[in-house]
């Protein structure tokens, strides 16, 4: 650790970064610090702390951080207090930050792990605004920076996006470095690589690509760099940012990058040869490339038995078309076949909608806005409140309508059951996409009935088999075909049987040797 | 050249969706016209014929990598034949596709939507189609792969739910008149099975790897279409009687109409016919694209510059035909004398200069 920081150190004057005009590092100590003020402002959590350097307090340095991001205790007992009292100020001056008196401040009680000189004054102010702690020597024409941060984060809890009831509870956090150490804990290869950007002119976000080498497509990462280096964004803040900046298609309602935030599901995703990308101040981290059933899949199926998994995959798929198609079939059959109908429903149906104002499509409408509407008031809301929202949304819209013979109490089972089976998908964002879709649907089949819905079917499949992302077919392994790959889709195989990585994604297929399978073990006796 | 690219099996699948297109619903009629008792030896007969030929054009294709029959027929042929070939070979599978487009929405009307204007049916297809062929080949290809499931399970589940009223009775007797009908049937199929030549034609030129695979794939692409189109017709005639197929325009839309599942499931004809609406978009994208091709090759532009005018060009000739006889006997007209002798340019003449200039060349290095 010394010698790495000791040959930092060593190297000789840099370029300033960023697009701002250089500001390099004076010698004389007053100078830095009035253009720190100047660029920083009056600030009230800048702290600015002067202090005598030596013993003999002949010479004056100047500490600089931000109070709340940096550690203080730290600052103080580890940084301050060996500067003041074990620093020689003649040797500083003379031999600057260089050589042996770096070694000698280490010595003599710095036992801040992480240190770098640095030449440029914008540099430095960028690393305390990241909350690192500057230190400025008068008549050395270099500044310090030790890595102090250290601020309140929120505790690591269970997911809120896709809690499970076996495997692994721990969701990742806001802050960057704990959510690449939850990841590390995962995967302990040195083949596991973090790659680090900052992007965005102002937030100056720290994002994280994550890969395994040897797994990943190397042309998978080389086009993810590609496509986060075109970014010129004044901030990122979330991880949404980069998803709409990178995609593939710019118009899609589909999210053509998968997101999570539970670690176990992004290990899971590098081991089978994708790529993450983490952005600081948020959980949610992408992976890519992702397809379409991945996002009816959830980090349960892989840990319960896999007939459960298969079968609930199964269902979500019927969620799936549910919530897309349900509204547009009933009005497509009840409004242009309702012959095909067995003759005791339609008969049910038809008494529901006696007294009923409105015809059958405008209804659709009515309630699916509703259903839309309530459902946007309970996420929003406080939970208290939107608990409270959604009786009275069920108390009024549901029961009192039907009552007031406004609706028919079969568009009421029309509307519930869609609303719950868009419930079943385990992506919030790859289930929103459909809201839009479903009303586009519901539009068609009240023009066209089940001509309608099947060209706004088709119209849909036609969109999905034209997405890509980041190159890998949307569709895949379905379309295109590739049947080794199906091993973990509409189904899910036993792990036994998983001996190879999906073929669109990386050319090292072998997951593992074959003959895994356990034995079985028939009438052996135990005495 | 585009860098667009699709698999064998793509090829395959596209193959079987090009063969079964909307025959599978026109031709048991046709074919029970001509052949009627012998339309099974009379279908399988024709579409071995079209297999045939579809080999000589693979061949071509081999021989040419990387180019349309437009291109390399232009080198075979000259400059000038080359070129009226490919206008002779546009105006057929254009007038095929104008057909096709009709076909489309005349179904629906037959279905039951007696108040909607064709041009509504017509016009949405094309405009899927036109859609589906701006995002290129390999989406249309995987849009094939995907729709050619519930296609061929509808086909298979209606001949299903139908075979316990087979009478065999009504296939018999065969070969009572001889061997003619069976000839007159076949080609028949022989002239609509040869429609998908120009398309492998085509899609040589975009195949990942082309290579003698492509020979295995294109036979089980028209394997496997052949196999659709006998299983209904077989069981449209074992259902129903030689005579009421001859009588009925879509034989298969009858049969659906007799389907019962589990007693209180009847009527499907609706949700069946929206099924085939998947095949009329298939028939209708794939000629497009067969046309549009051919047109952008010999005008030497970009096929996605023309589409959607040349889509609604054809959408506006579509609406010229006085009924669905007309549409029937014109599709019948094209097929023997347009896309047939058309089709029959790669084994007779295309292959046999191919052969003949390889060797001549062999001839001059030696």
């Amino acid at each position: 650790m010394l010698f790495s920081m000791f040959k930092r150190v060593k190297q000789e004057k840099r370029e300033c970064r960023g697009d701002e005009p250089a500001l390099p590092v004076s010698s004389k100590l007053q100078k830095n610090l009035e253009e720190v003020q100047r660029k920083l402002g009056n600030s009230t959590d800048v702290v600015i702390r002067n202090f005598p350097v030596g013993k003999d307090e002949s010479s004056q340095g100047v500490m600089i951080f931000v109070d709340g991001l940096a550690d203080k205790e730290m600052i103080h007992e580890q940084i301050l207090e060996p500067l003041i009292y074990g620093t020689d100020p003649a040797e500083i001056v003379s031999k600057g930050l260089m050589g042996s008196t770096v070694k000698k401040l280490q010595n003599t009680g710095i036992l801040v792990a992480d240190t770098d000189e640095v030449k440029c004054l914008n540099e430095a102010i960028e690393k305390v605004l990241e909350g690192q702690t500057l230190v400025l020597l008068d008549g050395v024409p270099a500044a310090w920076i030790l890595d102090t941060r250290g601020w309140q984060t929120r505790g690591i809890h269970e997911s809120t996006e896709s809690p499970i009831i076996r495997g692994p509870k721990e969701a990742f956090v806001e802050t960057l470095r704990l959510n690449t150490a939850m990841l590390r804990r995962k995967i302990h290869s040195p083949d596991l690589r973090i790659e680090e950007k900052t992007i965005g002119k102002v937030t100056k976000t720290s994002v994280a690509v994550c890969y395994i080498e040897g797994i990943v497509d190397p042309q998978v990462v080389k086009e993810v760099w590609r496509r986060l280096n075109k970014i010129k964004i004044d901030g990122i803040l979330d991880t949404g940012y980069i998803e709409e900046l990178i995609q593939d298609h710019p118009f899609t309602p589909f999210p053509l990058f998968n997101h999570t935030d539970r670690p176990d599901k992004v290990a899971a995703n590098l081991l089978e040869g994708r790529v993450a990308i983490m952005v600081d101040g948020s959980p949610a981290v992408l992976t890519a490339p992702a397809m379409f059933v991945e996002f009816l899949q959830a980090s349960e199926d892989y840990y319960e038995r896999f007939y459960v998994a298969a079968l609930l995959r199964w269902v979500r798929m019927l969620a799936l078309f549910i919530s897309l198609a349900l509204p547009a079939i009933y009005v497509g059959i009840s409004g242009y076949h309702v012959e095909t109908l067995p003759a005791a429903l339609m008969i049910s149906i038809a008494a529901g909608r006696s007294g009923t104002p409105f015809p059958v499509a405008v209804e659709a409408v009515i309630m699916g806005v509703a259903f839309e509407i309530l459902r946007e008031a309970g996420l929003r809301l406080p939970k208290q409140i939107g608990q409270a929202v959604s009786i009275v949304g069920v108390l009024v819209i549901g029961q009192a309508a039907v009552e007031a013979g406004v609706v028919s109490p079969i568009m009421i089972i029309v509307t519930a059951l869609t609303a719950v089976a868009s419930f079943s998908i385990p992506n919030y964002s790859f289930a929103s996409a459909f809201i839009p879709l479903r009303l586009a649907l519901l539009f068609m089949a009240a023009f066209f009935g089940v001509f309608g819905i099947m060209v706004g079917g088709v119209a849909i499949l036609v969109h999905l088999a034209s997405l890509r992302s980041v190159g890998v077919p949307y569709l895949a392994p379905y379309a295109p075909m590739q049947f080794s790959d199906m091993k973990d889709t509409v189904i899910r195989v036993p792990w036994w049987f998983m001996h190879r990585r999906p073929v669109h994604l990386t050319d090292n297929e072998m997951r593992q040797p074959r003959g895994q399978k356990p034995e079985e073990t028939k009438g052996e006796k135990r005495s | 050249m585009t860098s667009e690219k699709i698999s064998h099996r793509q090829f395959s699948i596209l193959i079987t969706a090009t063969i079964i297109n909307t025959v599978f619903l026109t031709l048991p009629r046709r074919i029970a016209i001509a052949a009627e008792w012998d339309s099974p030896f009379a279908l399988l007969l024709g579409y071995f014929g079209a297999w045939l030929v579809g080999v000589f054009v693979i061949w071509l294709g081999l021989k040419h990598p990387g180019e349309t029959f437009v291109s390399y027929s232009k080198k075979l042929l000259g400059p000038y034949l080359g070129w009226l070939f490919g206008l002779v070979t546009l105006l057929a599978v254009t007038y095929i596709n104008i057909l096709d487009i009709r076909f489309a929405g005349a179904t629906y009307i037959v279905a039951g939507y007696t108040e909607t204007p064709i041009i509504i049916f017509s016009g949405a297809t094309v405009l899927l189609a036109v859609w589906m062929l701006k995002e290129g080949i390999e989406a249309l290809a995987r849009v094939a792969e995907i729709l050619i499931v519930p296609l061929i399970l509808s086909i298979v589940l209606v001949s299903l739910a139908v075979s316990p009223k087979v009478e065999l009775n009504n296939l018999l007797p065969v070969l009572s008149f001889g061997i003619e009908p069976i000839i007159r049937g076949a080609a028949m199929a022989f002239a609509t099975g040869l429609e998908h030549v120009f398309f492998v034609g085509l899609l040589t030129a975009r195949i990942q790897e082309l290579d003698t695979g492509a020979y295995k794939y294109h036979a089980l692409g028209i394997f496997w279409g052949m196999m659709m189109i006998l299983v209904l017709l077989v069981v449209t005639i074992g259902v129903f009687s030689v005579d009421d197929v001859k009588r009925f325009w879509l034989p298969p839309f009858q049969l659906a109409k007799i389907v019962e599942i589990a007693v209180f499931l009847t009527g499907i004809e609706i949700l069946l016919l929206a099924i085939w609406t998947v095949a009329s978009l298939l028939d209708v994208v794939i000629f497009l694209y067969v046309s549009v091709s051919i047109l952008s090759q010999l005008l030497n532009i970009k096929y996605r510059d023309i589409i959607l005018a040349w889509g609604y060009l054809l959408v506006s000739l579509a609406m010229a035909p006085r009924d669905n006889h007309q549409v029937e006997q014109e599709f019948v007209m094209t097929t023997m004398y347009g896309i047939l002798p058309a089709a029959l340019v790669f084994p007779i003449i295309l292959f046999p200069i191919k052969v003949i200039k390889d060797r001549l060349k062999k001839k001059t290095a030696t």
